[in-house]
């Protein structure tokens, strides 16, 4: 319950934490009871108005919170509010009172208050931040996909089972359904875990572990401060071919020497694809 | 794009003036979508008990969400000619009101183009696209893993399982040929924030009923204050901006963005039996509590606070 607790608290923290639209909408509440602008939609403010203490107050947030299945986070209790309706309906309940009128030198007041209207909604948002990372994702995806394209033109049979580093990992499944991976998306998003009851062996572990190091390769590791299990380049191997694998890429900056062993312990020979070393196992 | 032309009911209402009782053409488009989803739920459960191949779910699809959508649309035009078109549009319409529609329609367009570009999407946690792929390379509803495309070891949740979306977007890909990773990204993401601006158009004209001063108005800055709104609301996961301009695949979206205002309109309007197809559709696309969503939730918080109201005024009126 304590856990319960403390997930509403930092639930709340964290969904006021970016950009402000849930003060916007406090604020248009608190305009539409003080005004009693709102007499005719009376049951939605009264019913948003509650909604909006539930999801604040810790204790009934927990309650929703159970409620909506344990699947969703803190946020997700929030659609019980109908946060873009009632600011919308605010706004345009507040325009017409105070800002809708131009006749008979009406502008003079109106024009700034619809300039201070516009830049409190603009206020609320965090410009740019969301747009910029999809966008980098966007081509990280395209990227992965053309990997993935070349390698299902290169290999001819009907079904890969690839084990490469993450970013190509990533976005195999949803290119193509002839890819097979020894671990899928779920490795390291966490929340799809719930989607099945299926786990992965220690071994499929180890194997994600070794190509997270591979790819780190260039960068400071050191296997004290991670606390991580390591394997050697023979035991990935022979962990990789137990699950299935057929082809692998390793990334452009791994060590001549790795190459070598994987080369020796796979009984298969490196090619170069799209700037990564791309070895497939032969029967 | 207005969709607040009225018609006449479709749904029982109780107790209410005429006003309240009106419907919109909006109003058919939501319902349309909510028949589509149950058919596809049918087809889906038909499909995972009796362990049909998607090719005979796309064709039994097919035939239902057509025969279904002619069918609304006859009632559509049926109603339409019985009760002829009322005259709300032929009134004079102010500058304001113009300059307010001008501003919603650039700012819908423009994220009808964000949307249409498909490649800024938010993929986190989802595994729609994997699991539209896995269906249709294994030509099979969920028979495997589609995270690894390997066999299930120990299964899945069945109230997961028994959610249709992922063979609503298998069967549009293999009936029309389109790219899954077009229909999940770009395709129902578009057909998604269209159907929002129709819900948004029909509580526009709950909220501001056609007889009060200034509706047109009001209605036009309701829909072009919502429009920004979901602009500003891009910056957080989980806000309706966010979920219907990166992810309007999810039935979270559909959820919040076209379900949960039509069901607001729908308790503003009391018409009870509509409210029942929003809890139901809510069930077929998200996980809910054995069916218990937020749809649930919204109209019976919406019919306690109504009843408190009514109370209310019937005291004060006593009093006086």
């Amino acid at each position: 319950m304590a856990e319960l607790l403390r997930n509403a608290w930092m639930g709340w923290r964290d969904y006021t934490g970016d950009g402000k639209l849930a003060a916007l909408l406090l604020a248009v509440l608190v305009f539409l009871w003080l005004t009693r602008r709102w007499k005719r939609q009376g049951v939605l403010v009264l019913y948003t108005s509650v909604a909006v203490f539930c999801c604040i107050l810790p204790f009934s947030a927990v309650f929703l919170m159970l409620y909506q299945t344990k699947f969703y986070d803190y946020e997700w209790i929030w659609s019980i509010v109908p946060l873009t309706v009632i600011i919308a309906y605010g706004i345009a309940v507040f325009w017409t009172e105070y800002c809708g009128e131009y006749k008979n030198g009406g502008w003079r007041k109106s024009v700034p208050l619809n300039i201070f209207l516009l830049t409190v909604i603009l206020l609320c948002a965090n410009p740019g931040r969301n747009l910029a990372d999809g966008i980098d994702k966007a081509e990280e995806r395209q990227y992965a996909q053309a990997v993935l394209k070349q390698l299902a033109t290169t290999l001819p049979e009907d079904y890969i089972c690839l084990w490469a580093p993450r970013e190509i990992m990533e976005y195999a499944r949803e290119t193509d359904s002839m890819f097979r991976l020894p671990y899928g998306r779920n490795m390291w998003d966490a929340s799809l875990n719930a989607y099945a009851y299926d786990v992965y062996d220690e071994g499929t572990g180890l194997l994600y572990q070794w190509m997270m190091q591979a790819e780190a390769a260039g960068e400071e590791y050191t296997e004290a401060d991670s606390g991580e299990k390591t394997i050697t380049v023979e035991e990935a191997a022979a962990y990789a071919m137990e699950a299935g694998v057929n082809c692998v890429l390793l990334p452009g900056n791994v060590e001549a020497e790795v190459i070598n062993r994987m080369e020796k312990a796979l009984g298969a020979e490196v090619q170069s694809l799209e700037g990564y070393y791309m070895l497939i196992c032969q029967e | 794009m207005h969709v607040c032309t009225e018609w006449k009911i479709l749904g029982k209402t109780f107790g209410k003036d005429k006003e309240l009782s009106k419907n919109y053409l909006g109003d058919f488009v939501i319902l349309g979508i909510i028949v589509i989803i149950g058919l596809t739920e049918v087809v889906h459960l038909t499909a995972l008990f009796l362990g049909w191949s998607l090719a005979r779910c796309s064709v039994l699809w097919g035939g239902l969400a057509g025969a279904a959508v002619l069918g609304v649309l006859i009632v559509f035009l049926y109603q339409r000619r019985k009760e002829g078109r009322k005259s709300e549009r032929s009134r004079e319409k102010s500058v304001a009101e113009g300059i307010l529609y001008a501003v919603f329609a650039i700012l819908v367009t423009a994220q009808f183009v964000f949307v249409c570009r498909g490649d800024v999407t938010y993929h986190e946690g989802d595994m729609t696209l994997e699991t539209v792929q896995s269906f249709l390379g294994a030509d099979g509803i969920y028979r495997v893993n589609p995270m690894t495309g390997a066999p299930y070891t120990a299964g899945m949740p069945f109230r997961l399982k028994i959610l249709c979306l992922p063979t609503l977007y298998a069967c549009i890909s293999r009936i029309t040929g389109l790219e899954p990773d077009f229909v999940v990204r770009t395709l129902i993401p578009m057909i998604t924030l269209v159907s929002c601006y129709v819900s948004f158009g029909v509580l526009a004209g709950s909220l501001f009923p056609a007889e009060d001063k200034g509706a047109g108005r009001k209605r036009a800055c309701f829909l072009a204050a919502a429009a920004l709104i979901f602009w500003v609301g891009i910056y957080r996961y989980g806000m309706d901006g966010f979920q219907l301009l990166y992810c309007g695949w999810r039935g979270v979206t559909i959820r919040n963005c076209v379900l949960i205002p039509w069901l607001v309109s729908l308790c503003i309007r009391k018409k009870w039996i509509s409210m029942l197809l929003c809890i139901l559709a809510e069930a077929c696309i998200v996980w809910t509590l054995y069916g218990c969503g937020w749809c649930l939730f919204i109209a019976l918080g919406m019919a306690a606070a109504g009843l408190y109201c009514r109370k209310r005024e019937e005291k004060s009126l006593r009093e006086r």
